[in-house]
This record gives C-alpha cells, structure tokens and sequence, in this order.
C-alpha cells in the first residue's frame, strides 16, 4: 500500500465514474436516516477533539427545525448553568476530523450546489428574520450527506476513493478520523455539534430532480423532510417564498394578468414555459409594432385586461440561453414604437448607449 | 455617453458598456461621494431564487454607495462578472478597468403604473 499516490493507474481512474455515482447516491440518500451508525462514529469524532461525547442526541425531522432548535436550546442550556452560550463546536470537529487530501466536481455539482445549496438558502431565508442569537448560530453545522462532493472537510467521497480504490495508507488515527466522517456523512443530514448536546437532522424523504440534476418537481415539494418541510422548486428555480405560483403554473391555471404581475423574472421565465410566450401574446390579441435592432420585439395590447387602456410590452431572448422574457413598457414609450427606446428606457440609459454596449449575456 | 481611458500602453482605449441579466455596468468619468467599501468579490443584490450576479477580480476594486444608494465601482485591473448558476446562466463577462455606474434593470407594471426594479 503506498503512502503517496502521484499519478493514477488507468485501472484507478476508469473506477472514478463508479465512485462518482455511488457518492452522489448517498448524497442524494432518502428515507430513514441510520441512527446507530451516526451515534458510533460521532462519538469517535468527538473523542478525536478531545472532547467529551454528549450524552444527548436529539433527533429532528427537518433542516429548518435544527436551525432553530440548536441555538435556542445551547441559548437555555447556558442560562441554566449560568454561563454565555458555548456555541456550536464545528470548528473543532471539523478540524479533528478533515482528511489529509482532498474528488469532487461532479459530486459538488449534484449533491452541495444543486440540493444542499438551495437547502441552505432557503433555511437562511426563514433564520432572516429571527433574534440575532439563533441568525448567527444557525449555520454552525456540519452538512451530512450533503457535504459528500468537495475538497474541502476532508470530503468523504475522495478520501475513500484515494483509500479504498487507490490503497494510499493513511497514518491511523487519521484513518479513523476519516472514517467516522465518513460514516456520519453516509447516515445523516445536517448535524449540530455542541458542547452539551447533538442535534441530527433526518434525511429528506423526497429528493425530486430533472434530467440536468436540478431540484425540480411538477407534483409536489421537489424536496420534502419526514414533517412535512420542503419547498417547491421547477427546472433549479425556488418557489419557497411563492408556492401558490408554483401550483398556479404547473397547473397551467395562471391567468394572464396573474403573469402579467410576476415580479420576478426566473419565475417569469419558467410561467412563460409552460404558458408559453406565442401563446400568452396570442390570448392578449397583442400585435406587432415593431422589431429593434438587437432583436427586440414591441408588442401593442389593445384594451389590455378589458381596461380599455392600451399597454405595451416587449418580447426578448436572453442573450446566453434560449430563455425567452417578456417585459412590460411605460404606454408614453411604446406609443414611439421602437423596441430598442424601451429597451434603453427599461436600462434608464440614453438610447446611443445601448445601442453602443458591445458586451451583453 | 462614451467614456474613455488611458490604458498603460500610453493609448486611448474606449470603455463599454456591459449588459448582464439585469444587470448593466455604464462607464462614468467622475465617481460621486458615498460611502466606500473594497471588495474582491462583490454580490449585485442577493437573487430570491439563489443565483446572484457577482463581480470578482483578483485586485481589490471599490464600491461606492452615493446618497441615492446609486452604486458606483473603480476597477484597478480586470475583473469578472458571473452569474452563479449552474444551467440556464448568463455568460461570463470581463469587465475593464474604471469607472462605472452600477444601474438595474426596470420593468412597468401596468397595473400599478410605476416601474419597478427586474428581479430574478
């Protein structure tokens, strides 16, 4: 067994694609999580921190629950000791038990930016607004299954690959260390290490994705936990704050003027996919008026939503993708009839200036 | 509006304006006062579906924020502006050394009659 690996033999690398999938399928890992293994080999992790294993894990069911659960219980803890909050201990664990090297790419790619990312967004989302002990403890955690991918902490799936496929000999206890990491990483969800207690998140009972491995789902939560947490996502676009959109568009019952108020322009894009832009500019009988020189379409809409007022908007396609947009257009601008004016008037720029940038994506 | 640029050749070269998502980047001559801040990573206003536009460079570069809370930026070398997705992403751009207006995209809503900032 060698204690350096310098180049990989060809036998090594065509195992890659294979440790590649098995990584991102426990990352991806639904149902119960595995309580036993998890409670094993975090107390050897703590061990290795020289610190004392707690007695009390608490188990939870969702991401959202820890974030908030966690501080709030080391916040009561401390009061009843009568000392300041210690904290979670991430630092300490993480250091005790990172791997001497670090797989990743497309591990990264499906597992921490794709899932564990949008997770994470979302559950910060929610601490927003919350008392400033738990928005700066929350994130204090260690990602479980969802840190599988990456260089960084020693990430599971290299250090196996390089152990176990490649033979390289780590010294013992960084052997150990790295097995128990690896183990906690292939039985849990996030996971909180405090001085008194450890909380342990359940693995989500749905993961739903597209063909491209982002979250997305048409029927329900595109990832949900055993209580019930979860969001709705379509094609890696969040619907958390806005799941009656998400309903409304899947269900294809989003009226024109519902589309005509989305805010945002990634759900708008996504309404317009499935409502479709020839169509939704069909069904407001809106003609024409004029093509800009950067490919800009201006559209005029006769009694718009029987208002007897006339509107105008403005068909694109993004610059970088396939995506199309529609945007609507101050009446005073549209009734010039040109679709590079409402352009360089939605930019807030002379029209020189927008006919003039060179770079656009 | 050009704005032009003495680059370290001793030539002149001409800033351009850059369109990202909704996000565009005007060449200005002067840089108003605000409040200053360095970065060598600088998110252009967090996105509500995760994918933030972000510009990155490898020299600190200022960030001015004028009374308005108009932003304003100095780059000293070249920098890059990203869009952190992973499919369906604008492209990378470069952006040149100096001075720009920081401006955001707006869309009319016609029910309410005022235009409001694109978001996504």
């Amino acid at each position: 067994m060698a204690t350096r690996i310098d180049k990989l033999t060809k036998a090594q690398k065509a195992r890659i694609p294979e440790w590649r999938d098995k990584w991102i399928a426990i990352g991806l890992k639904t149902g119960e999580a595995d309580w036993m293994t998890f409670e094993k080999a975090v107390a050897v992790a703590y061990k290795k921190a020289n610190l004392k294993v707690p007695k009390t894990i608490v188990r939870v069911q969702s991401p959202l629950v820890g974030a908030f659960a966690a501080p709030i219980a080391n916040r009561i803890i401390a009061a009843k000791l009568g000392k300041k909050p210690d904290g979670a201990i991430d630092g300490d664990i993480g250091s005790a038990i990172r791997g001497a090297i670090a797989i990743d790419g497309a591990i990264r790619d499906a597992i921490s930016d794709a899932v564990g990312g949008a997770v994470n967004d979302v559950v910060r989302g929610v601490v927003d607004g919350a008392p400033a002990y738990i928005k700066n403890e929350w994130h204090k955690l260690l990602g479980g299954q969802f840190w599988t991918g990456g260089w960084y902490w020693g990430s599971p799936s290299w250090v196996s690959y390089f152990t176990e496929v490649c033979g390289l000999k780590l010294p013992v206890d960084i052997q150990e260390r790295a097995k128990s990491y690896q183990d906690i990483a292939q039985s849990v969800c996030w996971w909180w290490p405090c001085k008194d207690f450890i909380m342990v998140c359940n693995r989500p009972s749905n993961i739903s994705r597209d063909e491209e491995g982002r979250l997305h789902s048409d029927i329900g939560k595109a990832i949900e936990w055993p209580d019930g947490w979860g969001f709705h996502v379509i094609n890696g676009v969040r619907f958390d704050k806005n799941p009656e959109l998400w309903e409304k568009i899947v269900n294809q019952t989003l009226t024109t003027e519902e589309f005509a108020r989305i805010d945002n322009s990634e759900h708008q894009t996504i309404a317009l996919q499935y409502l479709r832009p020839d169509r939704l500019l069909r069904q407001m009988n809106a003609k024409l008026i004029h093509k800009g020189i950067k490919g800009t379409k201006l559209y005029q809409v006769d009694n718009f939503m029987g208002t007897e007022q006339t509107e105008y908007c403005m068909w694109m396609q993004d610059w970088s993708t396939p995506r199309e947009f529609i945007e609507w257009v101050p009446p005073a601008i549209g009734k010039q009839k040109d679709a590079d004016l409402a352009q360089a008037n939605a930019w807030q720029i002379p029209l020189e200036d927008y006919l003039l940038a060179e770079q656009r994506a | 509006m050009l704005t032009y640029l003495y680059n370290n050749k001793g030539g002149i070269m001409k800033l351009k304006s850059i369109e990202h998502g909704e996000i565009w980047l005007q060449p200005v001559e002067k840089l108003p006062k605000g409040n200053k801040s360095q970065h060598k990573l600088f998110i252009f206003g967090h996105s509500e579906t995760g994918h933030h536009h972000v510009l990155e460079s490898k020299t600190k570069f200022d960030v001015i924020e004028d009374s308005l809370k108009d932003l304003y930026l100095e780059l000293w070398a070249g920098g890059q502006l990203i869009h952190q997705k992973h499919v369906d992403k604008h492209n990378t751009l470069t952006v040149a050394p100096g001075k720009y207006k920081v401006i955001y995209k707006q869309q009319y809503n016609p029910f309410e009659g005022i235009m409001k900032r694109v978001v996504d």
